[in-house]
């Protein structure tokens, strides 16, 4: 099989995968005990059930549950995600307003774990079972088992209320300003820890199985310099595997997203979700879920076609 | 695709194999196996130091969770221990956030509550929960990835991309979205992360049956007729479930940060429960108290402790039994809530 | 989230916050709250040095006019991540309204005690009342067909900006699609009001030469077009419950306006303006696209002192100072009650005001203690303590307009149904311990309730003077008071200990934890055993289990008692009618009385505090009925207030005279610049 029709069958599998995600989400949020009418007017001394009764017309919530689905997925279909209820505009702006901060954070979180792991991997695997390995190694399981929203709680306290290394509100600035950059190193150091360790731990599993193929021996041999050997075949080898892991990693930024964003009041896509969840805003919360699972069955798509370049046997497996 | 998916070729053939199949063997490496597998694991636990500290502290808090409070199983008294000194919901047992002292070892909280009480039986929620998900989301990942792997073709076809849409969903998320359908609660949350949990599971032992189901006494079993069911649970599984051990124990700390994180988010228990993340929740304002203030430190620092160290624990037990059974999982933890 | 601000405040009525009207000297303030320190003699964990001494906060703050620093920009935090909607007349949350405020002026300006004064209105004043009911509106009314019928609710095909205000309640009873029903819509009501059927008359005349941010001025025509927009909004209730029409008698472009109420209504003075006035152009934008982040030609415009600037979603806004604010055109002294001294400012004198969302409310406190802004509030007790004590920052308090209150199941149902027995209720009731409910779990920052009703209402809630109340035999103990609680449940027909189930909602911790001190407290007495359930989030909760047809009897059957908070305003009306009449059953905010729960003689007796052409013409009528009201309701026992709120707001040295107002929905535009009370705040920054 061709690479291309690999990556067009994945890429068409993935159409059932979001639909079913769809399905899911759109039916959980109408098994949850209350709906955005019911939240809008719950505390309000002066709604009465006839109000609610015309939101809801107005919102077509007294539809059959099918048609509703059916609706939305028209709108989708059509680019538009619907409206947030208790504001009235669409989701699609909101989504966008959102999407930067967001990604910038992940990404913030990519380059953090990265800058550790890479180091991190090859020290560990240079000297393995000795006691930097294994320094090293309660490092990685230390920032896989630390609750993140408990070391950004930590992180904040120490480093921008008493130290007042940070300012503890975003500045302000522009995505990409100096002084946002500067503000995004806590919350990206938060996001970034657990795919940080888990990095570093493939790495150094990989190099170290690495170090020991006959290529490496056979470098050494002919006596070039050991850190060529290790930076030139050992990790160039090594980073593939790791990279192919990077989808999982990603998965992990996303959902840490949710609690970092809350943690240091970051406006993006995870705190707007507890918030439509919170509200039950149906549009906003479909949106939410349909991009970050299509964000991660990209993630997936990615690693696949990574591992079927690499390894065209994978192929048949699809 | 291939045409091959699947389909099952008969290429060897040994009687005696397959009539005594070694139950250490699992993998293609079928010589060097001598030890048994939990001897293998023992035998690794005690070797590596940081294992069998995690060992210790797992037993602790275990111990902390059956000895903290008095067990009662309908009715009946099972646990008449109570280790906890004071009742973890009394108010006013110490002044308001009073620091750890002999007689509250770990300090009170904003009501006078003793922290070392509602630390302890806090055990409760996290360990109990840990274990409740991992058990059940592995049995039902095994059952599934079993059928889709042995059985192969459209089955699996289909039963795969099940499993795409729940990997589709990152595990805090959906976890979110079930705890605003069910509410908090000691089930809800069970159900929040196992739905979500049992997918690595299935993907896992489907990937391993796709190794072993070629073995010649996998084969030369099915050859002689022995029913699907059995030759699945009495031949395939067993042989393919290293990585799935590795991967339940190292999850198990993964299901904790995430019991917490919705702790934290104030989605989990209700505002009093002793969970450690909704203790975090109540008192993370103690971290934040406004110029010249005493940091009440042990509001925060215990039950962020306590979550630390158990985890901790599970992932250095997880690690040493992947050393041990050599089942080179790749522990993917989705970071602090995944 | 811990941080997340309490949910009923944010969607309490807005218009609450206005219904007070106080015209003689208001209550004192100091003394009944907090930091009394004698004969207090509490065995409670807070009883040491815990507990602030709030006696300063609730001083105001003065600042010396000539000193003032005119310009600079304020970082102001509010407890939201996003402002809700920009459209006033659309948006629910306190938070919105706590920053457009500073955008729209309105006809009357308020003090901390709730006396009133005129603003943008020059005259103002209740002219005429009569005694009429829905029936007596029949000659005017017409018949609309009902086009559909949804939950018992009838719809009608009415146009746009049209809606019903009075149906004729004989057509109400078993409607059916396709029925015709006579009512008075926005249509017919000025029919009835040129043939002299309506409530209250309000005539009034606006101030020449205030203009909008637009460059128009402002006339009669924007006030009587306003109503339009709130015609399908979130906020329809509130202004058409009570309004019948209003009328600009030299038109349009002219001063004059008169507006009339449906019934005779001793709120009618500051229930019927629209709540926000908007300038022509707007008049046509239908409610909820009033909203700059959706489309940014659609900036809210009003006649306030600042404008919009700037707006980015979840993250940017920023208000600047309007050019030709009215007041400074005029000058402060044309205010004809103004007697400040002549340095007084014309207006605030901030230029800039950089709104920052910050929900939680540690982060607040991290915030304003880094610098990062000048001015919080809804902070977390112990933070507000430490900000109190230190030199580099001012916190202020003024008693507050929001209650809690534990509402009581009355059922007679076979199982449970214990709170059917008032004597039940009041036991509970006595047991509450609400001086160390404020001492611990609100440091002090909070006033227990002694009386249905709070400080800032006391003045059209009482002849008397409020604290003489504490001492009368119906008044709430501030401590558990055991003895009363005993004799109470042995005239009861039950028998010690009796299970009960204290409930809230699970989304409120300092709202758990006090009842949680009350749980151990009615243990503690051997009277009760009692159990603390946090069922769900408010929402949730509330309309998910309260506001069933099942809930009253579920919980009767439970003996579950239900806590939660409310805000009302200076008007004590709202203290007493929410949680009780039973026109709100299963509405905001009576879970557990339906029709017949409580006798004639009470529910007419809670009307007559506000309806009637009698109590609209006088107020000394409307007090004398209130004296009455308050001992019925603490007797009745239907529902227990737990405390009342003391609104703070912190902010740092640079800040200069910042002080509190009840209504958190004025906190902001109060402190920038309120003549009523010569206050103003300036920055006087170090650099």
């Amino acid at each position: 099989m061709s690479l291309r029709r690999f990556v067009l069958r994945r890429l068409l599998a993935s159409v059932p995968v979001l639909f079913g995600v769809s399905v899911i989400t759109f039916g959980m949020i109408h098994l949850t005990p209350a709906d955005i009418v019911d939240m809008m007017v719950a505390n309000n001394p002066d709604a009465t059930a006839a109000d609610a009764a015309n939101l809801r017309r107005e919102f077509g919530l007294h539809l059959p549950i099918w048609e509703q689905y059916l609706n939305w997925v028209a709108g989708m279909l059509t680019g538009d995600m619907g409206e947030v209820y208790s504001r009235g505009p669409d989701v699609g702006g909101m989504m966008i307003a959102r999407l930067p901060e967001t990604i910038a954070l992940g990404l913030f979180g990519w380059v953090f774990a990265i800058l550790i792991a890479v180091p991190g991997g090859i020290y560990a695997a240079t000297r393995k079972d000795r006691f930097g390995d294994h320094a090293s190694r309660f490092a990685a399981l230390s920032g896989i088992s630390i609750p993140n929203f408990w070391l950004g709680l930590m992180l904040m306290a120490i480093f921008a209320v008493e130290l007042n290394w940070f300012p503890v509100l975003d500045p302000q600035e522009p995505l990409l300003s100096r002084e946002m950059l500067w503000w995004l190193i806590l919350p990206g150091v938060t996001i970034g820890t657990a795919a940080s360790a888990n990095l570093m731990r493939i790495l150094r599993t990989s190099m170290a199985e690495e170090m020991n193929k006959d290529y490496v021996t056979a470098a050494r041999a002919k006596g070039l310099p050991e850190r060529t050997v290790i930076i030139k075949h050992v990790l160039r080898n090594s980073m593939i595997s790791a990279v192919t892991v990077a989808a999982f990693l990603t998965a992990g930024i996303v959902s840490g997203s949710v609690v970092v964003e809350v943690v240091f009041g970051w406006p993006g896509l995870g705190a707007l979700l507890i918030e439509a969840i919170n509200l039950r805003e149906i549009n906003l919360i479909m949106a939410i879920t349909m991009f970050v699972g299509a964000a991660i069955v990209v993630a997936n798509l990615a690693a696949d076609i990574m591992y079927a370049v690499l390894d065209p046997r994978i192929r048949d497996e699809y | 695709m291939s045409t091959q998916r699947g389909r099952i070729q008969i290429t060897g053939f040994d009687a005696d194999r397959v009539e005594q199949p070694d139950e250490a063997i699992w993998g293609d490496d079928e010589d060097t196996a001598v030890m048994s597998r939990r001897q293998r694991i023992i035998q690794q636990l005690i070797r590596d130091r940081f294992a069998l500290v995690g060992v210790f502290c797992v037993l602790l808090m275990i111990g902390a969770v059956i000895f903290s409070r008095p067990i009662t199983v309908a009715g009946i008294v099972v646990q008449p221990f109570e280790l906890v000194p004071y009742d973890v919901t009394a108010t006013g047992v110490g002044d308001r956030y009073e620091p750890p002292s002999l007689a509250h070892p770990m300090g009170t909280d904003r009501l006078g509550r003793d922290m070392f009480s509602r630390v302890l039986a806090g055990s409760y929620y996290s360990v109990t929960i840990g274990f409740i998900v991992t058990g059940i989301a592995s049995t039902v990942g095994i059952i599934f990835g079993s059928i889709s792997g042995y059985f192969g073709g459209t089955v699996d076809e289909i039963m795969m991309r099940i499993l795409d849409v729940v990997f589709a969903f990152p595990g805090l998320i959906l976890a979110l979205l079930l705890v605003a359908v069910f509410g908090g609660g000691y089930w809800q949350l069970v159900a929040a992360f196992v739905l979500p949990g049992w997918a690595i599971y299935a993907r896992l032992i489907r990937g391993e049956i796709l190794k072993v189901k070629q073995n010649e006494y996998v084969l030369a079993a099915k050859a002689l007729g022995a029913r699907d069911r059995s030759v699945v649970f009495k031949h395939i599984v067993p042989n393919a479930i290293a990585p799935v051990i590795v991967q339940a124990t190292l999850s198990i700390g993964t299901v904790v940060i995430g019991v917490a994180a919705l702790g934290f988010l104030g989605l989990g228990f209700t505002p009093g429960t002793p969970e450690w993340g909704t203790i975090l929740d109540a008192e993370q304002d103690t971290l934040m108290s406004g110029p010249d203030a005493d940091w009440n430190w042990w509001a925060t620092v215990f039950p962020g402790l306590m979550i630390f160290i158990f985890v901790m624990s599970m992932n250095m037990i997880g690690d040493a039994i992947n050393d041990a059974l050599d089942a080179q999982v790749d522990n993917i933890n989705h970071g602090g809530g995944g | 989230m811990s941080g997340n601000i309490d949910e009923t405040s944010a969607r309490i009525d807005r218009r609450r916050m206005l219904q007070g009207m106080a015209v003689a000297g208001a209550a004192t303030v100091a003394g009944c709250l907090g930091g009394d320190d004698d004969g207090d003699d509490t065995d409670d964990p807070a009883d040491d040095e815990d507990v602030a001494d709030i006696e300063d906060a609730l001083e105001r703050n003065e600042v010396d006019f000539d000193e003032i620093v005119e310009g600079g920009r304020l970082e102001f935090a509010i407890p939201r991540d996003d402002i809700s909607d920009y459209d006033a007349a659309q948006s629910t949350a306190a938070e919105d309204t706590t920053v457009l405020a500073t955008v729209y002026d309105g006809l009357i300006t308020q003090n901390t005690e709730g006396e009133v004064e005129l603003w943008m209105a020059e005259e103002y004043e209740v002219d005429a009342s009569n005694d009429v009911g829905p029936e007596d509106y029949e000659p005017y009314m017409e018949e609309y067909e009902v086009v559909e019928v949804d939950g018992g609710f009838p719809a009608y095909d009415l146009g746009e900006d049209n809606l019903a205000l009075i149906v004729h309640p004989e057509d109400l009873a078993d409607v059916q699609e396709g029925d015709m029903v006579r009512m008075i819509t926005r249509e017919e009501a000025g029919d009835a009001v040129e043939g002299g059927v309506f409530g209250t008359r309000v005539e009034g005349r606006l101030r020449e030469g205030i203009m909008f941010h637009n460059g128009t001025e402002l006339t009669a025509g924007d006030l009587v077009g306003s109503y339009d927009r709130f015609v399908g909004s979130d906020n329809q209730g509130q202004v058409f419950d009570s309004f019948l029409h209003a009328t600009a008698p030299d038109g349009d472009d002219g001063y004059t306006f008169e507006l009339y109420s449906q019934e005779a209504d001793a709120q009618a003075f500051l229930q019927l303006p629209p709540i926000e006035i908007f300038p022509e152009e707007h008049h046509d934008v239908p409610a909820g696209e009033l909203d700059p982040r959706d489309d940014e030609d659609m900036i809210p415009i009003g006649t306030g002192p600042y404008q919009i600037e700037e707006v980015e979603e979840a993250d940017t806004l920023l208000l600047t100072k309007f050019d030709d604010y009215w007041v400074e055109e005029h000058g402060v002294d044309s205010l004809e009650w103004f007697d400040g001294p002549e340095s007084y400012p014309d207006g605030p004198v901030i230029d800039e005001i950089n709104i920052r969302f910050v929900p939680e409310s540690a982060q607040r406190a991290a915030a304003l203690e880094d610098g990062d802004i000048d001015i919080a509030y809804e902070l977390q007790s112990d933070a507000r303590n430490s900000f109190y004590d230190s030199d580099d920052f001012v916190v202020s308090g003024t008693p507050g307009t929001g209650f809690k209150f534990i509402q009581f199941p009355m059922m007679d149902t076979e199982e449970g149904g214990a709170f059917a027995e008032q004597e039940i209720r009041q036991a509970v009731s006595a047991l509450v311990p609400r001086q160390t409910m404020v001492d611990i779990v609100e440091q002090g920052w909070g006033d227990p309730a002694r009386v249905p009703f709070p400080l800032p209402a006391a003045d059209l809630a009482t002849t008397g003077e409020y604290e003489d109340l504490f001492d009368e035999d119906w008044a709430y103990p501030a401590e558990p008071d055991y003895e009363l609680a005993e004799e109470l449940i042995e005239e009861s027909s039950l028998e010690a200990p009796i299970d009960v189930i204290i409930q809230t909602n699970a989304d409120d911790e300092e709202r758990a934890d006090k009842m949680a001190l009350l749980v151990d407290e009615l243990n503690a007495s051997g009277l009760f055993e009692a159990e603390l359930e946090t069922p769900a989030a408010l929402g949730d909760w509330t309309s998910g289990e309260l506001y069933t047809d099942e809930g009253a009897q579920n919980s009767s059957e439970r003996n579950a008692t239900a806590t939660i908070g409310l805000a009302s305003g200076f008007d004590p009306h709202g203290y007493a009618e929410a949680i009780h009449d039973p026109d709100n059953y299963n509405g905001c905010c009576n879970f557990f009385f339906p029709e017949g729960t409580f006798d004639d003689e009470f529910v007419d007796l809670l009307r007559s505090c506000r309806f009637g052409e009698d109590v609209s013409a006088d107020e000394d009528l409307r007090r004398e009925r209130y004296d009455e009201l308050w001992p019925a309701i603490t007797e009745l026992g239907a529902n227990t207030i737990v405390d009342y709120s003391l609104t703070t707001i912190a902010g740092n040295n640079e800040v200069n005279g910042l002080n509190a107002h009840p209504a958190t929905q004025s906190l902001l535009s109060y402190a920038l610049y309120a003549p009523i009370d010569e206050q103003i705040i300036y920055l006087d920054r170090d650099e």
